[in-house]
């Protein structure tokens, strides 16, 4: 096999010998340390293969021994180098194409971040961007151990970090930290206040003295449940009461009031789409952006930004959405509706996902060019909040 | 003349017996190395005298190798050994 593999790379040729003695032909040859191997019988000689060097000497003996040499193959990667010789546009490609392929296997592509739940990628990205590591940068110009120092120190909640390199592939591994757990200490005395203002509804109290009661308006910042007991000492001969202090726990819900004012204008524009369509192109290298074709012919539009990442090239396509201006007025009934929407929407975005609603009071008040919307939302929520008691 | 070295002759077997020197050497003999019945190697040879696929006779110091067999093909040829492969039925010497 390896005799194999050296043969090809120098190159061999299969000849035939014909003649009346080839034996003494063979015997020359070797005589003078020709090497000759595959050495057959055929119809009409012996076919037998012999190195090019070799073959340049053959001609001799076989002048010698009146033996007739014919070359039946040539073989080996000098004939194929002398083939493909008189291409050269064909050896060309190929070098550039190597060269291209370790130029571009310098840089780094892509980075990919694995392991992150609480800390977003992006800013793992923004942070490696102001150290001048980003896609497109050479891969020899990265300090991989030097940048998993500074992500450390800079990210208190990453524990581990690990960076490799991978082809034109940058690939961090992250393990975050896991926070422990704040622990309640239920030895240590508090008092409930109230988080907001409000009429009290219910309250359950399962330590403590409870100072309000139902149907009692508090306000911010007043002590719901008091941690502090009064111990009655029946036994005692003196009448001085004492106290113990004790971890409150209770749950307090009240009746809680919001307002939502806003005025909605009677006159309005719908934007009617026509169906028609522009895109334009625009490319960013090293933030410099180039428009490519930047006429827009729409009087009014809609513009829809894409982005995409190749390195340090970015592409923007802008595409544009033509549509015609109408001007519309709504009646107060459409209005109403409308500020129905607005109030329904804000609530579910605005209200804690435990709050009940327990009624909505909307007024409308009818001006000349707009409805003007005040509303009262009455709401049923947890308002007890726990503060260190201080003696 | 020929009495000498008819006796150096023998002084010299007496030595290479004695001393166990290796006999292909000191005596020019052919050293055949055989590989079931599919390849013989022999080193040490002078000649090719015959060749052809049933029988092949090859010259060396102690008289011409007769190899008989079927198929039968060179591997390599080389100043100092020659391989030959194919079905060896018989090997003899012809002196």
């Amino acid at each position: 096999m390896l005799l194999n593999i050296n043969n090809f790379c120098k190159g061999y040729v299969l000849l035939e010998v014909t003649g009346f003695s080839t034996e003494r032909f063979i015997n020359l040859a070797s005589y003078n340390n020709i090497y000759l191997w595959d050495i057959k019988k055929n119809k009409n000689g012996v076919v037998l293969k012999v190195s090019i060097k070799g073959f340049k000497l053959l001609k001799k003996y076989a002048r010698k021994t009146g033996c007739k040499i014919k070359i039946l193959k040539k073989s080996g990667l000098p004939f194929k180098i002398y083939k493909y010789k008189k291409r050269k546009i064909f050896a060309l490609g190929m070098i550039l194409l190597i060269c291209l392929l370790y130029f571009f296997s310098s840089f780094i592509w892509k980075i990919d971040i694995y392991g992150n739940k609480k800390i977003k990628s992006s800013e793992i990205l923004n942070f490696c961007e102001q150290k001048k590591i980003k896609a497109g940068t050479l891969k020899h110009k990265i300090n991989i151990k030097k940048l998993e120092r500074e992500l450390l120190e800079n990210f208190s909640d990453i524990s581990w970090i690990n960076i490799k390199i991978k082809g034109s592939k940058m690939i961090m591994n992250i393990k975050e930290i896991i926070p422990a757990e704040k622990i309640i200490n239920k030895k240590e005395p508090c008092d409930i206040v109230a988080k907001k203002d409000g009429l009290i509804l219910n309250i359950i109290t399962s330590a403590g003295t409870p100072k309000v009661k139902i149907n009692d308006v508090v306000k911010k910042g007043d002590i719901l449940v008091s941690g502090e007991i009064l111990i009655e000492n029946n036994n005692s001969e003196s009448n001085e009461p004492s106290f113990d202090y004790v971890h409150a726990d209770a749950k307090v819900i009240a009746k809680t009031y919001y307002q939502i004012n806003f005025k909605i204008p009677y006159e309005y524009v719908l934007k009617k789409y026509t169906g028609k369509t522009q895109k334009n192109y625009s490319v960013a290298i090293n933030n410099k952006k180039i428009n490519l074709l930047s006429r827009v012919k729409f009087k009014a539009y809609d513009k829809i930004t894409r982005q995409k990442n190749f390195g340090f090239i970015k592409l923007f396509i802008n595409e544009y959405r033509e549509f015609i201006p109408i001007k519309k007025i709504r009646s107060i009934s459409d209005a109403k509706k409308f500020a129905n929407k607005i109030i329904n929407n804000r609530i579910i975005r605005e209200f804690d996902f435990e709050t009940d609603i327990f009624d909505k009071q909307i007024n409308f008040i009818d001006k000349k060019k707009y409805l003007d919307v005040q509303s009262i939302i009455t709401a049923l929520e947890r308002i007890d909040k726990k503060i260190k008691l201080q003696k | 003349m020929k009495k000498i070295f008819k006796v150096n002759q023998n002084i010299k077997k007496k030595l290479v017996n004695t001393l166990e020197l290796p006999k292909e050497i000191i005596f020019n003999l052919p050293l055949i190395t055989m590989v079931g019945n599919e390849e013989i190697n022999i080193e040490n040879y002078k000649g090719v005298i015959e060749y052809s696929p049933e029988k092949i006779r090859i010259n060396t110091a102690c008289g011409v190798l007769k190899i008989n067999g079927e198929k039968l093909s060179f591997k390599q040829i080389t100043a100092e050994n020659i391989i030959v492969t194919g079905v060896i039925q018989t090997l003899e010497y012809l002196s």
